[in-house]
């Protein structure tokens, strides 16, 4: 029996549209309900040559900031319908370890994921990130379209 | 939420997981179950062992009782679950082609299947047909493990 819920979202389409499905899922089954949105680490390699300590801070804030809009609206979304839900941002995490993470830690017992995610292969048929939960999670996932 | 669930069972011990929480899942939501389970057209069954004396008509007697043992099982579990289903037996298909089209024919919005099924490679992380039904399903897919 399903109890626990974990949804990751991006805040991507389809990232809201696992969170929608999530949260409906959840009410029905009287679930209770992590959110995680995962940001990744700083890629030094990309900024090399720029003197980088002042642009993690910058970018560790928008980081920040893109994940507390995320979790603030899936958060909103889950008591309007009703559903107990706490969010998680994972920092600093490839995403899909992320989510992975975020799971085993909060034993949820269903990832839930859209099937394609902000990355720019949109059309790929199944996004890189959904793939790899699939692929890397000892638990059951639903991936939604 | 979820209407029709499609179970996909090769009633190998992992797909029963699938099966107990297709179950689970549609007595909660109140949805209807379709169960499928699909054999192979026979060339793609050709081994060295069993090419030699194995005529296709008797290969599909062999196909058809073993998928009929699988649908009965799953329906004995279906009527100590208190579940209504319908049992489907996709015929001469790649399995994840016959989840697919069944899938479609019968309208179902979720499929529910296991990571890997019954041929080897068992070492592989995510199965065959869970990635070609992930990739190509029009309708969420709740992958079991």
């Amino acid at each position: 029996m399903l109890q626990h819920l974990l949804i990751a979202t991006d805040g991507s389409p389809d990232g809201e549209k696992a969170l929608r499905q999530g949260l409906g899922l959840a009410k029905t089954l009287s679930a209770k309900v992590t959110v995680a949105t995962v940001t990744e680490p700083w890629t030094e390699a990309a900024f090399a040559t720029l003197p980088t300590p002042s642009l993690v801070q910058i970018y560790e804030k928008s980081a920040a900031g893109n994940a507390a809009v995320i979790l603030d609206r899936a958060k909103q979304a889950a008591d309007e319908a009703g559903v107990e839900c706490v969010t998680r941002h994972i920092k600093d995490q490839h995403a899909p370890q992320g989510v992975i993470k975020a799971a085993k830690d909060e034993q949820c017992d269903l990832i839930i994921v859209g099937s394609h995610g902000r990355g720019a292969l949109g059309r790929a048929l199944l996004g890189s990130v959904s793939l790899q939960v699939l692929t890397l999670s000892d638990r059951a996932v639903l991936v939604c379209r | 939420m979820y209407k029709h669930i499609l179970i996909a069972t090769d009633g190998s011990e992992l797909a029963g997981k699938a099966v107990a929480t297709g179950f689970d899942l549609a007595r909660q939501l109140g949805a209807q179950v379709t169960l499928v389970t699909v054999t192979e057209p026979w060339t793609a069954f050709v081994t060295s062992e069993t090419t030699f004396g194995f005529p296709i008509d008797e290969y599909e007697k062999t196909a058809n009782e073993s998928a009929s043992r699988i649908l009965s099982e799953a329906r004995k579990l279906a009527r100590k679950a208190d579940i209504q289903c319908a049992t489907v037996h996709a015929k001469d298909q790649f399995p994840a082609e016959g989840i697919l089209e069944t899938a479609k024919a019968n309208h179902c919005d979720l499929i529910v299947m296991a990571s890997h099924g019954r041929r080897g490679l068992g070492r592989l992380l995510l199965g065959s047909q869970a990635v070609r039904v992930l990739t190509h399903s029009t309708v969420p897919v709740l992958i079991c493990r």
